[in-house]
């Protein structure tokens, strides 16, 4: 019976962690990620609440 | 820039510093336009108001990425910058070359095309090193520019005036490649089987048959 309860105790203290770990990642990689705001009015609203430069990514899918 | 620069960590780092905001100029040509962009990727960083701090020019690795974009974001190495400190060391023909250049990337042409020119004029003999790459500069800024007969000019005089220059094959086989651009077949195709007979161990070899057999089909 004690050693049912231990595996069991064992197992949900693995799951938390795992969980706990991909949360984790999850959170770190969106903290990090470019956030794009491709209206120009809508950037420079931003810009100037934030006073900040805007980044003009030309591109060219041709 | 998409998959590699924008998409690594050290590289979004910057983000906290700029709004991100992407412009396809094939599709939104007058926005493009509005900011003379003529090669992608460009990017260019601007004040809330819509001013033009400057921009790089090409495709940015992240390691490379992050210091030209912190130099801008403190007015280093920017257009700004190079005209302050040409007015500090006006003879300086390495910083008028700077200025060119940035003015070239602007698409600002006639402004660039001043300041090649003024180094050319202050040293015809190349003896600061920097009036090849002027040179060669403004034939590539006529072609750019599609004025096509002024471009081979500029080639031309380039191989006349600096044979010694290691740019000196690159003239050679940029006037048969204007000439190809402009549309004059026959002249294109002496001056490639020119360039044949001047350079017979040129990297190029290969490409310039191909430019041959294309002409000569008319495919160009």
């Amino acid at each position: 019976m004690l050693k049912s309860v231990f595996t069991v105790v064992c197992l949900c203290l693995i799951l938390v962690s795992v969980t706990s770990a991909q949360s984790r990642e999850k959170t770190d990689t969106e903290s990090w990620r470019i956030e794009w705001v491709n209206d120009f009015d809508s950037a420079q609203t931003l810009a100037y609440a934030e006073n900040k430069h805007i980044l003009l990514d030309f591109y060219s899918d041709t | 820039m998409d998959s590699v620069t924008f998409e690594n960590r050290i590289a979004a780092s910057v983000s906290k510093s700029l709004i991100f905001s992407k412009h396809n100029g094939k599709v939104d040509t007058s926005f493009a336009r509005r900011y003379g962009i003529a090669a992608y990727p460009t990017m260019v960083v601007v004040k809330p108001n819509g001013d033009e701090v400057d921009r790089l020019v090409g495709f940015y690795r992240p390691e490379e990425f992050v210091p030209a974009i912190l130099d801008l974001l403190q007015d280093r190495n920017t257009l700004n910058d190079y005209l302050s400190r040409l007015m500090q060391y006006p003879g300086s023909l390495s910083l008028r070359l700077e200025v060119a250049e940035k003015y070239r990337n602007r698409s600002s042409l006639d402004e660039a095309r001043e300041h090649y020119e003024y180094v050319l004029e202050t040293d015809p003999d190349n003896g600061e090193g920097f009036s090849d790459d002027a040179l060669m500069a403004v034939g590539k800024l006529e072609l750019k520019a599609r004025n096509y007969d002024l471009a081979v000019e500029q080639f031309e005089r380039f191989k006349k005036t600096f044979p010694d220059s290691e740019m000196y094959e690159d003239a050679a086989i940029y006037v048969p490649y204007t000439l190809m651009r402009a549309e004059k077949v026959a002249e294109a195709i002496e001056q490639f089987e020119q360039f044949k007979k001047d350079f017979p161990d040129s990297e190029e070899l290969e490409w310039v048959d191909k430019q041959i057999q294309k002409l000569k089909e008319g495919n160009n």
